[in-house]
């Protein structure tokens, strides 16, 4: 075939022009603004070097927004991934209820974080809200959910947990359609009970599926936003600020560039770091057939 | 227990395990509707009712009267639709040039075009802020558009579809005398409709659901998405009245909830084809 390097090139250009200029070129510049401190009114910047991140790393509160955002990652995966499993194992065993039932899971597919937030917000009232009169009912009495420092977190959790397994059934149920039905049956004949054909046959061929939904899941949660601005804008007391909102508010409400940059650079290494942690366990778990 | 036998049953406890999650994971839509047609003191009342008393339609008439939810359904689906387009045709272009053509440079123009889809988001914003404020493009259709109008992934996803596409059929159009974006038109487009429709579902579900960026580069009621509008509609009503809240949220969350119940099969399709190749 012949070599046609000039069409290629031009085919190639749009793309080559958008990713350079609003992706390639910002990622290499944040660092470079991290060095540097602007004046918030004069506009102009003077070079700084690590100070920004000396700065991100001895303050209390940067240690204490990552760990807010390591919780808030560790509680809202977990419980979505087992979750939408087993109603992804449930909705695949059972061929009767697949129509209305699997709509029902999917559909936070089509509401975003931001829409999905709102349907939780009134949820959470704490004079009338539903919530805290089914623990009314219960004879409990519920938090100020979004209110109460100590609560705060658990309700924009819930409501991304709500959210993601929408997304989470759809990769499962499509991992599970994959897994041989030879192979189940043979598994019946072997008087395999339930849970060791799910240990030993389907767990095996699904664990690919697994490991992608994990490493989406981590992704996402690491760079939640909408939902927190809506439901509790950060607070209350600081306690649903994670890494991305403060980077928000530091860079575009109190205009502290550089600082800000240092907190992208950061967040950066955290989601490589994650990524990379994962593919290592992966190694050892994940068996792709 | 016999094979039939314990598959039914299987299929039993598969009901029952569903059922009440079911309810659950549906309450807060039905939830969203009821108190939409709340009005005055019901909102408020202790205990709440779940159902409200009438199906006044009175707070869908305020919210539509004191907001332009049109608009932000309208800069939605301009935005998302922009995006998904645009994406979808500057990266069949430069996975066709990667996946069938031979130039020098290839490798290492791929590996870069990965490689961005390992940079968040949240990382660029800063600097793409002080781009578009220099462009003079700061709350305009451009700022929420021009950004997003190539990826990484798209091109990943449909590099590896073209691959598979056999070579004899090229060489046969060329053969011919079909020009390369004839050939590309003709019949890699039309042969890899899978693939491009799967991702085009991918990048219009992500851009609709963008709230950071716009949520920055928008200052203006009239540039608002209705993710944005949303939030700030909300906390311009709240207090007087979480049912006019409710109902502006049923206004705006219904269009994609009705896509998705018409095109099910197509978008679950699209979004597990384009987890499983990314």
């Amino acid at each position: 075939m012949k070599a046609h390097p000039v069409l290629a090139w031009i085919l190639l250009l749009p793309t080559l022009v958008i990713l350079g200029v609003f992706v390639a070129y910002p990622a290499v510049n944040s660092i470079y603004l991290s060095l540097y401190e602007m004046e918030p009114f004069s506009g102009r910047s003077f070079f700084v070097g690590i100070e920004n991140y000396r700065d991100l790393l001895t303050t209390a509160s940067y240690w204490h927004t990552l760990r807010i955002t390591l919780w808030f990652t560790l509680l809202t995966v977990i419980p979505s991934v087992v979750l939408s499993l087993i109603a992804a194992l449930a909705l695949d065993a059972n061929p009767y209820c697949r129509g209305v039932l699997r709509t029902v899971f999917l559909l936070p597919v089509a509401i975003s974080s931001a829409m999905a937030a709102m349907l939780w917000i009134f949820i959470y009232n704490p004079t009338a809200g539903y919530l805290n009169y089914i623990i009314d009912c219960f004879g409990g009495k519920g938090p100020n959910w979004l209110g109460d420092p100590h609560w705060a977190l658990i309700g924009v959790v819930i409501a991304t947990v709500w959210k993601e397994i929408g997304f989470n059934v759809i990769f499962f149920l499509a991992g599970l359609s994959s897994v041989p039905q030879e192979l189940r049956e043979a598994s019946l004949m072997d008087g395999a009970n339930r849970w060791q054909r799910f240990w030993h046959v389907v767990l095996p061929v699904l664990s690919p599926t697994v490991f992608f939904v994990m490493i989406v899941s981590v992704i996402n949660s690491l760079q939640s936003f909408g939902q927190i601005h809506i439901l509790t804008g950060g607070g209350p007391a600081g306690e649903t600020t994670t890494l991305v909102y403060k980077l928000y508010r530091d860079g575009f409400q109190y205009f502290r560039t550089g600082y800000a940059s240092a907190q992208a650079v950061g967040l950066f290494i955290l989601i490589l770091l994650a990524t990379g942690v994962q593919f290592r366990l992966a190694k050892r778990k994940v068996h792709y057939g | 227990m016999n094979q039939s036998a314990q598959i039914k049953q299987t299929r039993r406890l598969a009901t029952a395990v569903l059922f009440i999650p079911a309810l659950v994971q549906f309450f807060p839509l039905f939830y969203l509707i009821c108190m939409s047609f709340k009005v005055g003191g019901e909102v408020m009342s202790y205990p709440p009712d779940l159902l409200p008393h009438s199906l006044n339609p009175i707070n869908y008439q305020t919210a539509w009267e004191s907001a332009p939810l049109w608009r932000f359904l309208l800069n939605s689906i301009v935005v998302a639709g922009f995006i998904t387009l645009l994406q979808v045709v500057t990266s069949i272009l430069a996975a066709y040039a990667l996946a069938r053509m031979e130039f020098r440079g290839k490798k290492i123009i791929f590996l870069l075009i990965v490689a961005t889809m390992m940079v968040p988001g949240e990382v660029t914003i800063i600097p793409n802020y002080f781009t578009l404020a220099r462009l003079d493009w700061i709350n305009t259709f451009y700022a929420l558009i021009v950004p997003f109008s190539a990826s990484g992934f798209g091109i990943f996803l449909l590099y590896q579809f073209f691959r598979t596409l056999p070579k004899e059929l090229e060489e046969a159009a060329l053969m011919d005398g079909a020009s390369r974006l004839r050939f590309l038109i003709q019949f890699v487009v039309p042969l890899s409709r899978p693939a491009i429709t799967a991702f085009a579902i991918y990048a219009f579900v992500g851009a609709w659901n963008q709230y950071l960026w716009p949520l920055i580069v928008t200052q203006s009621t009239d540039m608002q998405t209705a993710q944005i509008g949303i939030g700030m509609f909300r906390s311009q009503n709240e207090s007087t009245s979480w049912g006019v809240v409710m109902a502006a949220t049923t206004i705006l969350v219904a269009p994609t909830i009705l896509l998705f119940v018409f095109t099910q099969k197509q978008f679950v399709r699209g979004i597990a084809m384009s987890g499983m190749k990314g």
